[in-house]
């Protein structure tokens, strides 16, 4: 049973995100990042609860503004802010589609061209991927018993790498609009901005360079039972494991599924994670 | 102050230098302009020690209070403030010279030399390489297209430091030039009358001229747009309006904005070549300028990485339960894989680097392959700096690279400054769809052997002075494909030759052994380019992963040819050819052993062991007369 009432909590409190009226909205902290404008709303908190029920208060913080959110309570997981990180990149994909979905090029939405879809879909298998390994990690789930550890490893020291390549990606897809600080996508320059910080400021861990069994650990029955193995053997960020440093994106009949399911959610409101919480975002 | 930095201005002795010895330091053109160059072309031949002379003067124009001073740079992004101060510097410094051509009264005779100028100012600083660079876009349509008055009136104003723009892009377009609706109609008793808004403009509005893409017939299409080199002091008060100022993520103090125009009179001579002929030429334009927006990328690039390579040089992370002498208390570069990922993006950056040079010496001798190169060009190099700065900043940012470590934010606005490349002037996308669309011409041309040799290899002899640049050779498709790539299978051949006649034997044996890797994986590419098929807007996304297989090829067999037309056969030093050749291949998926990739830690030797300051630079491991 997934905890996500918390989460629910602040979703709720600070409203919808693309409301240009929203003092927590995209729109003010796009301006009170910029000086143009104080913070003037509520100080934003993060709820007391279990680890997972924090993560997910965390997270959904973290998708308006990784600066902003608060710092977890003393003794959480690790996985933690990490976790919380996934809540970004869930903005920064939907901030994507809604631009895509806006646009045309060469006549015809932006978003039916297959190389932006294929991005997209990528971008979402590495989602579900970190939020698979953060959000086992913070329950303190051990996949391989032979290998304690291995899993909070691939958490704290892959995910980063794979939630910023995603995002990275996403702003080649934005184009121009990723480098803008002001109007209607302004949110995702500032979005990609704090989540580096989050990840790999002075204050964060360092990465510890030793080999993530990322192999083993997606097919333990543990992995295997909490997300589709087929849609996270599709994530861009598995070939961090490797020296190779070029990035393959999904293909094939998976693209296409995840594309699928990444504009179902989109278009019913929920999170992109495997909680599918309810959000009162309306892009 | 005097043009004497100017590639066809002074000489400067003092860059003569010895040859190195294999795996020797060398630098190209000290940033810090202290001590001469000591690779076996320092001092050889007129541009490098024109362009060394050049960076000697930024060199003595960095430091507090001065143009180029990294805390007056860092104030001046902080405040989305324009660099006025280094851009004048420049123009006092004569490098606007370098954008005019020779034949239209400038310096402009060889791009390598371009592309060495625009490096070394942004390696101090992109926000002011973007901005001055910006004429030669401006510019570059008449020198293709107008005819040669123009052109040399044109020349005259730039050399007057005149700032010339290029404005294409509109709100709701993008790259999508084709959708344009800003108009350009026939005025009663002659000339144009222009309306609409060009936005996301670089320089847009400091600039006192601008090349215009408008369109000239209702219907549009590749026939239906013209050029127009405005001049806005000829244009009536109230017919053209700036618009503000765009903030944007990194090169916060460019003047990135924008203009409308409300049938703003343009006299008969402003049209730039024939009606209708505006797509076609902005396309040839932008081959060149492309190919040239890797000198940016190359100069960010070495600045991120010297940035990063000092940090790692003198920052522990011992902790205060560390010991003096422990194992953590020594410098972060000396961590195994610390040094490792250093040596990576050592060879990310002199694969970069021989992709830029041969590009950019292609615009003189293979021409008409500009279609593929440039493309090559403008997606590789851009992302392969992006990539590595963000594997630097990812291992180096939660030691302090990101805060403390990092004094006036350098390495922060570098990161951010250089993000811009990647997506103006066509991005990684556009450009690889660019590849994408000719791969049956690229593919039918490798299978026959189409290189011109004699081309290939005077783009791949960076210290010789090449041949002048014919703009009507460009080509809006290459007809042959394209002989970087075409022309492996006899570079390979020619390396296994000087290996079968080495003394002593066996010495380039590994270097044979992983360069047959590469023209294997080559023709293993080409096979798969050939196969693919889809139709207009429908490139798979799979193919998009050929296309970085392909330009991965490309660097590699660019730094191929370098090294064979640049070394001797005697004393050659293999340790940067092997190093570029194991990170293709490694990034390709190709088997790579450990052994071989331990030539990544000589690179790391490379870039820590020089003086502070100075860069790795393919440029001062090639001999001018080897080939």
């Amino acid at each position: 049973m997934i905890t996500t009432t918390l989460a629910d909590t602040v979703e709720e409190t600070l409203g919808d995100p693309f409301d240009a009226t929203n003092p927590h909205g995209f729109h003010a902290l796009v301006d009170t990042a910029e000086g143009r404008r104080p913070f003037d709303a509520a100080p934003w908190h993060l709820p007391d609860g279990d680890p997972e029920s924090v993560l997910h208060a965390l997270r959904a913080l973290h998708r308006r503004s990784p600066a902003l959110a608060p710092a977890p309570p003393a003794g959480a997981p690790a996985a933690t802010v990490v976790g919380a990180s996934v809540g970004a990149l869930d903005s920064a994909l939907r901030i994507t589609l809604r631009h895509l979905r806006s646009r045309h090029l060469y006549g015809a939405p932006a978003s039916d061209l297959p190389a932006l879809r294929t991005l997209l879909a990528g971008a979402y298998a590495d989602l579900l991927l970190c939020d698979t390994l953060t959000t086992l990690a913070v329950r303190g789930t051990e996949p391989l018993p032979d290998r304690p550890g291995a899993l909070a490893h691939a958490a704290e020291a892959l995910a980063p790498r794979a939630l910023q390549g995603a995002m990275d990606r996403l702003s080649v897809v934005m184009g121009s609009r990723f480098y803008i600080r002001e109007g209607a996508h302004s949110s995702f320059q500032r979005l990609l901005y704090e989540t580096q910080r989050a990840l790999f400021g002075a204050d964060r861990p360092v990465l510890d360079p030793e080999p993530v069994p990322l192999a083993a650990l997606l097919a333990a029955p543990a992995v295997v039972g909490s997300a589709d193995p087929v849609l996270l053997a599709a994530a861009p960020g598995l070939a961090l494991t490797g020296s190779s440093r070029r990035v393959p994106q999904p293909g094939g009949a998976v693209q296409e599924r995840l594309y699928e399911e990444l504009v179902a959610r989109y278009e019913a409101g929920t999170t992109f994670d495997h909680t599918r919480r309810p959000l009162p975002d309306r892009p | 102050m005097t043009t004497a930095a100017l590639p066809t201005g002074a000489v400067d002795g003092q860059d003569a230098g010895a040859g190195a010895a294999d795996g020797q330091r060398v630098t190209d053109g000290p940033a810090d302009g202290r001590g001469p160059a000591t690779g076996p072309a320092a001092g050889q031949d007129l541009p490098t020690r024109s362009v060394n002379a050049f960076t000697r003067r930024l060199r003595e124009l960095t430091g507090p209070a001065l143009p180029f001073g990294a805390e007056e740079l860092a104030a001046l992004d902080a405040a989305d403030a324009f660099p006025t101060a280094a851009c004048r510097a420049l123009d006092e410094a004569g490098l606007p010279r370098s954008y005019v051509p020779a034949e239209h009264g400038g310096d402009l005779a060889d791009f390598t030399v371009v592309l060495r100028l625009l490096r070394a100012v942004s390696r101090i600083d992109l926000t002011v390489a973007a901005a001055h660079g910006k004429t030669y876009l401006g510019a570059v349509s008449t020198w293709i297209a107008g005819d040669d008055e123009a052109a040399r009136r044109l020349g005259g104003r730039i050399a007057d430091g005149e700032v010339v723009s290029c404005a294409l892009t509109e709100r709701d377009h993008g790259s999508d030039l084709l959708s344009g609706e800003v108009t350009a109609r026939p005025a009663p008793g002659g000339g144009w009358l222009l309306d609409g808004e060009k936005w996301l403009i670089n320089n847009v509005t400091r600039a006192g001229l601008v090349t215009v893409l408008a369109r000239t017939d209702e219907e549009g299409g590749p026939r239906g747009f013209s050029l127009f080199l405005v001049d806005k002091a000829r244009l009536e008060p109230g017919t053209w309006t700036s618009l503000p100022k765009v903030p944007t993520y990194g090169i916060r103090g460019a003047d990135i904005s924008g203009i409308s125009f409300d049938a703003a009179h343009l006299p008969e001579d402003a049209l730039i070549g024939a009606v209708g002929q505006g797509v076609e030429i902005i396309v040839k334009a932008l081959h060149i300028t492309r190919t040239c927006c890797a000198a940016m990328s190359l100069g960010a690039g070495d600045h991120a990485l010297r940035l990063a390579a000092d940090f790692a040089a003198t920052h522990h992370d011992a902790g205060p339960g560390d010991a003096p002498g422990s194992a953590h208390d020594a410098p972060l570069a000396r961590q195994p894989h610390i040094r490792r990922e250093l040596g990576e993006a050592t060879a990310g950056l002199l694969l970069a680097e021989a992709t830029g040079l041969i590009a950019v010496r292609s615009l003189h001798s293979l021409t008409g392959e500009m279609s593929v190169i440039s493309a090559v060009a403008k997606a590789y190099v851009p992302a392969q700096v992006d990539a590595l700065v963000a594997r630097l900043l990812q291992l180096l940012g939660p030691h302090g690279l990101l805060g403390p470590g990092d004094p006036h934010g350098q390495f922060a606005k570098a990161e951010r400054d250089h993000r811009i490349i990647g997506i103006f002037d066509g991005s990684s996308l556009v450009n690889r769809n660019a590849l994408i669309e000719q791969f049956p011409r690229i593919a039918r041309g490798y299978r026959k052997g189409r290189a011109d040799a004699e081309a290939l290899a005077e783009a791949a002899s960076p210290h010789t002075a090449p041949r002048p640049f014919r703009p009507a050779g460009l080509s809006l498709l290459s007809t042959s494909g394209c002989s970087v790539l075409a022309g492996l299978p006899a570079a390979v051949e020619a390396l296994r030759a000087r290996a079968a006649d080495e003394v002593p034997a066996r010495s380039l044996a590994p270097l044979l052994s992983l360069a047959e890797r590469l023209l294997d994986a080559t023709d293993r590419l080409h096979e798969a380019m050939a196969t693919v098929r889809f139709t207009p807007r429908a490139v798979p996304g799979e193919a998009f992963d050929l296309a970085e297989r392909y330009e991965l090829c490309f660097a590699a067999a660019g730094a191929l040819h370098l090294w064979l037309h640049g070394t001797t056969t005697t004393a050659a030093d293999t340790t940067w050819l092997r190093g570029c050749l194991v990170k293709a291949l490694t990034d390709l998926g190709e088997p790579v052993t450990a052994a071989e990739t331990d030539v990544l830690d000589e690179l790391t030797d490379l870039l820590l062991d020089g003086p502070p300051g100075t860069f790795v630079s393919l440029l001062d491991h090639l001999e001018a007369n080897a080939s």
